[in-house]
């Protein structure tokens, strides 16, 4: 048995090993993202100078993870309480630097029938309306709009409440909700739910996208926030739904 | 009540309401397992194991296309009135899927350890199979089928993936401690919230080892 036990002890550092080996290069930047730039970043990358590896993820998750230690060297969150979080604790370096808004829009799915305003919300037809959790920033958004508007507690009971934007979205999509509110990039890259219309921006705090170099990034880093920040960025982050420059007030 | 207590009571009761619910099925499915030869019996282990080997989220998805309002027997359930996702129900399933197959191989190998010859001496003083399972092979098999629950019990309570896709996030009717402890996560100031969900957790974790060891101390087959 401890023939086979070394064995096994060998093995996993081995693996281990292996798996270390598999990480980023010393030159490679590594780009944590938050998961509604999943579609927009490659695109971005491809222009960008280096080789650079991206993560995508929940922004929550990602910068837990950055706190423990996860080896990043700019982190791109939907979640502006987040950069602002990290900084706090002293690991970032420099400041954030916003590159879009994200807007919240109601959707429905494909071919069903459409609010036109929130108010129009309290119809019988919408009877499920999916909603993300209000941890995080698209269900804070949305609870947001609709106590603004004075429908929260009427509304409220027809919640079908997710975890996150992706279930929200992934629920309108096959139909299990009449309508829901969801990122403007969400409708962007999904075929099977129709904007049915946009919040009106004074009815909630702006959702901004924002990214920072962390303090242990590699040098290079600097460079590539400011080709996350550039025009050219600006135009693919537009065709993917976002708002930018001029129109982020 | 607090949101501890809350995720604390959902976790709880959909974990017992799936365990009450599948028990009869699951010890049925053990049975035929334990009695099933060749073909058959590859066949339906790879039924019974496949929820154990599919990755949760797959698991919700699947569900949500079998039982959602607009899934395959989406209208057949709708005109009985039955609507499963978003629902204190819906948890309940998605725990049932992830706990069945752990409960059904455990009942599979009580039955397996049951002595044959006691079995057949019943058979052979006349009695039917009928009262041989009743008095003989399901009291035999009693302390490895509670072994079996409690793991089933143990898994519920851990299932987070399906229930996120298929029951969502209601806090009071979905939101179990392992969605509560998601939830928490993402927010900045939510460490102390995870740190309660968590606690949490690991006493309902600790009371469902404990009775498991307990129950099955007089198991053959744990």
């Amino acid at each position: 048995m401890p023939g086979f036990r070394s064995g096994v002890a060998s093995l996993v550092v081995v693996v281990v090993f292996a798996l270390g080996c598999g990480e980023a290069g010393t030159n490679e930047l590594r780009v944590c993202a938050a998961a509604s730039l999943a579609q927009a970043l490659p695109e971005i990358l491809e222009s960008a100078p280096g080789s650079v590896t991206s993560t995508f993820g929940a922004s929550g998750a990602l910068a837990r993870q950055i706190r423990l230690g996860a080896p990043c060297d700019i982190f791109i969150s939907a979640d502006a309480r987040w950069p602002v979080s990290l900084a706090s604790d002293g690991l970032t370096r420099g400041s954030s630097v916003r590159l879009a808004t994200n807007v919240l829009v109601v959707a429905t799915p494909h071919g069903a029938p459409h609010p036109t305003t929130l108010e129009n919300l309290r119809e019988p037809l919408f009877a499920r309306i999916a909603v993300a959790g209000p941890e995080a920033p698209l269900g804070e958004a949305t609870r947001s709009a609709l106590d603004h508007a004075h429908l929260l507690s009427s509304l409220e009971p027809r919640f079908v409440l997710s975890s996150d934007a992706n279930t929200t979205r992934m629920w309108l999509a096959r139909g299990e909700a009449n309508a829901g509110f969801v990122y403007a990039t969400d409708v962007a890259q999904d075929p099977a739910i129709e904007r049915a219309f946009d919040v009106p921006a004074e009815l909630y705090d702006a959702l901004q996208i924002t990214a920072v170099v962390l303090r242990d990034a590699r040098p290079a880093s600097e460079a590539l926030l400011e080709v996350l920040a550039s025009d050219s960025t600006a135009s693919v982050l537009r065709a993917h739904g976002f708002r930018v420059g001029a129109a982020v007030e | 009540m607090s949101e501890v207590t809350e995720a604390l009571l959902v976790s709880a009761s959909v974990a017992t309401t799936a365990l009450v619910l599948s028990t009869p099925f699951a010890i049925a499915t053990g049975l035929a397992l334990a009695r099933l030869r060749g073909l058959q019996r590859a066949v339906a282990m790879s039924a019974v194991l496949v929820p154990m080997v599919l990755p949760p989220v797959v698991i919700g998805f699947g569900l949500l296309t079998t039982l959602g309002r607009r899934g395959l027997l989406g209208d057949a359930l709708n005109a009985l009135g039955v609507h499963l996702a978003f629902s204190f129900a819906g948890a309940v399933v998605a725990a049932a899927c992830v706990g069945f197959p752990i409960f059904a191989l455990s009942a599979k190998s009580a039955f397996e350890g049951v002595d044959p010859k006691l079995e057949e001496v019943a058979r052979s003083l006349g009695a039917s199979r009928w009262r041989v399972l009743r008095e003989v092979s399901l009291p035999l098999a009693v302390p490895s089928l509670a072994g079996g629950a409690t793991l089933f019990f143990a898994r519920a309570l851990g299932e987070f993936g399906a229930t996120m896709i298929f029951a969502g996030d209601a806090p009071g009717r979905t939101r179990t401690l392992a969605l509560a402890t998601y939830a928490a996560l993402q927010r900045p100031d939510g460490d102390g919230d995870a740190v309660a969900f968590c606690a949490a957790s690991l006493v309902l974790s600790m009371l469902a080892i404990a009775l498991h060891l307990t129950l099955t101390r007089g198991a053959r087959h744990a």
